[in-house]
């Protein structure tokens, strides 16, 4: 077996401790949150008998151990149970709305590595006036909340300037294939994706200056311009290339940022992703759904975590995987 | 004799301003080397001797400034210390090239070797990356190193110190520079390590012709490959000789003092001498002679006046007030 097969083994099979402990964290957490679903099923006023037989059928009158012990064994025979609410098993729900959430976090994030990698490098490189304004921004960029962030690009570019749609994945009435299709979901994509970027371009042009800068202030970038290599070489080909660990550690980690962006971002703008049924969920207290998606976010949190350790070996030739 | 003149520098100084006032690291060095000459330039730490080296190169941190002088290149006698960023560049590597101290520091962790070396050849030369590091293959078959096909192909972790320093002179000759500059670059090697490193750059210069300045506080080194020596001290040169000569009868009290200051076979570690006190501190450096705080000759006048360097004979110059 080739050593990185090992290493994703390994480290595969290290994670389904940290995913239990997700799933008894989120179980208790979201029981602990108050409201009753049987109330939401029955509406308020129900009968006292409707909603004890409403108790029945949803497994709610067992004790909580209980319904844990039955949970989890449900979940390690794949079975994550049924939408209280729309009556559908709850990973067909989940696996539906992942496309469009991984199509908007990893549009986000693309951009945000982009433009903050670009950013920070010449802030890092050029100093003075373009450091001074890079800097503002991303502090301006970092501060700015999701929510408010998105319904501004909203009012702006939807409403005021309607050059972007309201929301929504698709344009509703028309029947679109192939390259129109694309074009339609990009156009859709835009405003949500750039209010979920602009927190982590802010962020990434942060941490990629930092990086920089202290990569150059290393031996062997004299020795790079000793060379009599172009300055922008010196700081592309061996600064950053040497800085980029620490970036691809925050990117990594910034996943789980980012899911959470997406939950606002997709309520905000309508997309029809994970954010926006989670958001619902947790509304209607449809405890199934909820957990769902807690387990298959931290799955996506831990599978780009382990891509980052990947990365990590390709980056840097002095680091082994084990 | 002024034809062969290769490197002229003229009353130059560097200085570094920091929290604490400036430095004068370098003080008004006038120096030259000649075609195929070795030069050391011998100095503690601190006395500005690197400062020096790397003004020429001009890669000095940003705090630190060449205030004034000049550094001429010969033929065309260009100044180095009023060109361009770009055209400072085209000398850099090309025209002169260096080396440094610590092999562990000065490569790039995640470049190969061979293609830290094939960069330079790339760009002074304009040749395609494919030619350039076959050329590097090249230059280290030509530094001994067995199975330069393969090293070419290794990331710097995976060599031995004498190794890396062997890619980092690579990388410094690597477009036949004219003059080499190498800052202590056997200091952070093995014994052992540090005579091969020094009988390849010795080779090297003869074979290729170059005129070599070396950094070093070693003089046990400067015996072996260098025909003349400067001696730095406080930011400023208090004797400058042919190696022979200077070691048969150094002049100034500094030059004897760390002369004494080397242990020999014939001297038990009981009869090294060394020289008391420290070196001054440069944002403040005592008034008239920078040594007569530590001198054992002072007199009234190295309290109150500077004392020029003055040339005593045809292949020596010292700077003390004894020699007046």
């Amino acid at each position: 077996m080739s050593p990185l097969l090992v290493f994703i083994i390994r480290r595969l099979i290290q994670y389904i401790p940290m995913i239990l402990a997700v799933i008894i964290v989120t179980f208790l957490l979201v029981r602990l949150a108050p409201g009753d679903p049987t109330y939401i099923l029955v509406g308020e006023v129900g009968d006292e008998s409707f909603v004890r037989a409403a108790r029945e059928r949803l497994g709610l009158d067992k004790p909580l151990y209980e319904q844990f012990v039955i949970y989890i064994s449900n979940v390690f025979r794949g079975d994550l149970g049924y939408s209280y609410l729309r009556s559908e098993p709850v990973a067909k729900l989940i696996v539906e709305r992942i496309p469009a959430t991984l199509l908007l976090v990893l549009t986000a994030m693309f951009i945000s590595a982009l433009i903050g990698i670009i950013a920070g490098t010449i802030a890092a490189a050029k100093k003075g006036a373009a450091d001074l304004t890079l800097s503002t921004l991303s502090i301006v960029g970092i501060s700015i909340p999701y929510f408010w962030l998105g319904q501004i690009i909203l009012i702006i570019f939807a409403v005021w300037l309607g050059v972007f749609p309201l929301g929504g994945m698709i344009s509703v009435g028309h029947e679109y294939q192939g390259l129109q299709y694309f074009i339609d979901v990009i156009y859709h994509l835009t405003l949500p994706a750039m209010t979920l970027a602009i927190f982590n371009i802010a962020f990434t042009t942060k941490i990629t200056r930092g990086s920089v800068l202290e990569a150059l202030t290393q031996d062997y970038i004299l020795t790079a311009r000793a060379k009599g290599i172009p300055e922008s070489r010196v700081v592309f080909r061996h600064a950053l290339r040497n800085a980029l660990i620490p970036v691809v550690t925050y990117t990594g980690f910034n996943t789980g940022v980012l899911l959470v962006g997406a939950i606002l971002t997709e309520t905000v703008f309508a997309w029809p992703g994970m954010g926006s049924l989670l958001y619902d969920s947790i509304r209607l207290r449809d405890y199934p759904v909820v957990l769902g998606i807690f387990i298959y976010g931290s799955i996506i949190v831990i599978l780009a975590n382990l891509l980052v350790d990947i990365l990590y070996g390709i980056l840097d030739p002095r680091i082994r995987l084990r | 004799m002024n034809d062969s003149r290769i490197l002229e520098i003229s009353d130059l100084k560097t200085y570094y301003y920091t929290s604490r006032g400036i430095v004068r690291a370098v003080d008004g060095i006038t120096l030259d080397l000649k075609k195929g000459e070795s030069l050391a330039i011998v100095g503690e730490s601190g006395s500005g001797k690197s400062t020096l080296a790397f003004s020429i190169m001009r890669l000095l941190p940003d705090n630190a400034r060449i205030v004034d002088g000049s550094i001429w290149l010969y033929p065309e006698k260009i100044d180095l210390v009023r060109l361009s960023n770009d055209e400072m560049r085209k000398v850099r590597g090309r025209r002169i090239g260096m080396v440094f101290q610590d092999p562990m520091t000065f490569l790039n962790p995640v470049m190969k070797v061979g293609d830290q070396i094939a960069e330079a050849i790339m760009y002074h030369h304009g040749c395609t990356q494919k030619v350039a590091r076959k050329r590097a293959v090249e230059l280290l078959e030509r530094l001994r190193i067995p199975d330069a096909s393969n090293v070419a192909l290794r990331y710097p972790h995976q060599l031995s110190g004498g190794m890396k320093q062997r890619v980092i002179i690579a990388i410094a000759i690597s477009c036949n520079p004219e003059i080499l500059i190498a800052d202590e670059p056997t200091t952070a090697l093995d014994v052992t390590v540090q005579a091969e490193v020094l009988e390849l750059l010795r080779g090297f210069i003869h074979e290729l012709g170059m005129s070599l300045i070396l950094v070093t506080h070693d003089l046990g080194i400067v015996a072996e490959i260098c025909d003349k020596v400067a001696i730095m001290y406080a930011g400023k040169i208090v004797e400058i000789a042919e190696t022979y000569s200077l070691y048969k009868s150094p002049k100034h009290p500094y030059t004897i003092g760390l002369l004494k200051a080397v242990p020999t076979v014939h001297k038990s570690s009981s009869e090294v001498g060394g020289i008391k006190g420290n070196p001054p501190d440069l944002v403040n450096p005592p008034a008239g002679c920078r040594f007569n705080p530590r001198c054992p000759y002072v007199f009234e006048k190295c309290l109150g006046e500077e004392p020029p360097l003055i040339r005593v004979n045809n292949d020596r110059a010292v700077a003390c007030w004894l020699m007046m």
